[in-house]
């Protein structure tokens, strides 16, 4: 037989006058005898009684995650060193197509960015390429180091956050040598964005 | 284009030598593009369908003392521009050449497209 509707029902009125009865013994705490003040104001009793109960829970703890285009989906913590040996680390390494094309220098990660966003607003974006020592040989120098608050700042290749809380990479474009059937000699580029008039680019104009 | 030459000596065969071509940084000038907006990325592609993405710094900052490059010759024996002679392997009319990148898995040959995404395209540049 399933959870008629009738029984939740039973289990949220238990609930409700469970919850209630601290609440009352607060209100009639503050204010003895108001019980229509009581009344009116219970729900500011609650969400006060309901802050409380936050603040003293939580602690000192930094929450800085690491999420995104990795071989093991997920939210990871950060760690203060080298960003690109995080990255590696985290979720298995970013991800790789099935099965994995030039396996050798992991050229499937360079249609991937790297967003790195602060408490404070400011963001730093990187993209995978310019991390990956196995392209770029000395990388950005990018590091995540603790600093005297207990969190995370991001230093390196003239790009800065403070008290990073996320990290996010991103897949901007698949990579996929040769999956056109054809692909002809390139006379012409267009460049276009957002914004911008596209513009067609041929051999005399370069 | 004003150009530029870049003498890359990797591990690669196919990319040592003598590289000229405008920046990459000022066709997306003469673009139009805002290159000062740090919270933007490129998209390289190539008619084959190979792409690499560049952070706009990277873009808008040099290596060493080198920017990318939209290489439209070569003097290293490389084939670019080659039109009907070209053979398989050739690199179209221009090449992506990234003095960073070493390993030159990056280098898009036969360059067609060029995109530049903005994530925040409403927000006050500075970042």
């Amino acid at each position: 037989m399933g959870w008629s509707d009738g029984m939740c029902l039973t289990r949220r009125v238990s609930t409700s006058i469970r919850e209630e009865i601290p609440a009352r013994r607060i209100a009639a705490h503050l204010n003895p005898g108001g019980k229509e003040i009581m009344k009116k104001n219970r729900g500011l009793i609650m969400a006060i009684a309901a802050l409380v109960m936050l603040l003293s829970s939580s602690g000192p703890v930094f929450a800085c995650t690491v999420e995104g285009d990795f071989n093991t989906p997920g939210a990871y913590s950060c760690t203060a060193e080298d960003l690109w040996t995080m990255l590696e680390g985290t979720g298995g390494g970013i991800s790789q197509p099935s099965p994995p094309m030039n396996p050798s220098n992991h050229n499937w990660r360079e249609g991937d960015y790297v967003l790195v966003t602060g408490k404070d607003g400011s963001r730093a974006l990187y993209s995978v390429g310019e991390l990956d020592t196995n392209f770029a040989p000395v990388g950005t120098g990018a590091t995540l180091t603790l600093n005297k608050k207990g969190g995370y700042d991001l230093a390196g290749e003239g790009r800065a956050v403070k008290d990073v809380f996320n990290i996010d990479v991103v897949k901007a474009v698949p990579i996929g040598k040769g999956v056109e059937t054809v692909h002809p000699f390139s006379t012409l580029l267009v460049v276009s964005g957002e914004g911008i008039t596209p513009q067609t680019y041929n051999l005399a104009d370069l | 284009m004003t150009q530029e030459t870049f003498n890359a000596s990797s591990s690669t065969t196919n990319t040592n030598g003598i590289w000229t071509g405008p920046t990459l940084l000022s066709v997306l000038e003469a673009s139009g593009v805002d290159t000062r907006d740090m919270n933007s990325y490129v998209v390289i592609s190539a008619t084959d369908g190979y792409a690499t993405v560049l952070s706009m710094y990277e873009v808008a900052h040099k290596t060493g003392s080198q920017f990318d490059l939209l290489a439209i010759s070569s003097a290293s024996g490389t084939s670019i521009n080659c039109g009907t002679t070209c053979a398989a392997g050739d690199n179209g009319f221009a090449r992506l050449t990234l003095p960073n990148d070493t390993a030159a898995g990056r280098w898009v040959s036969n360059v067609d497209e060029i995109v530049v995404y903005t994530l925040w395209p409403n927000e006050a540049n500075g970042h």
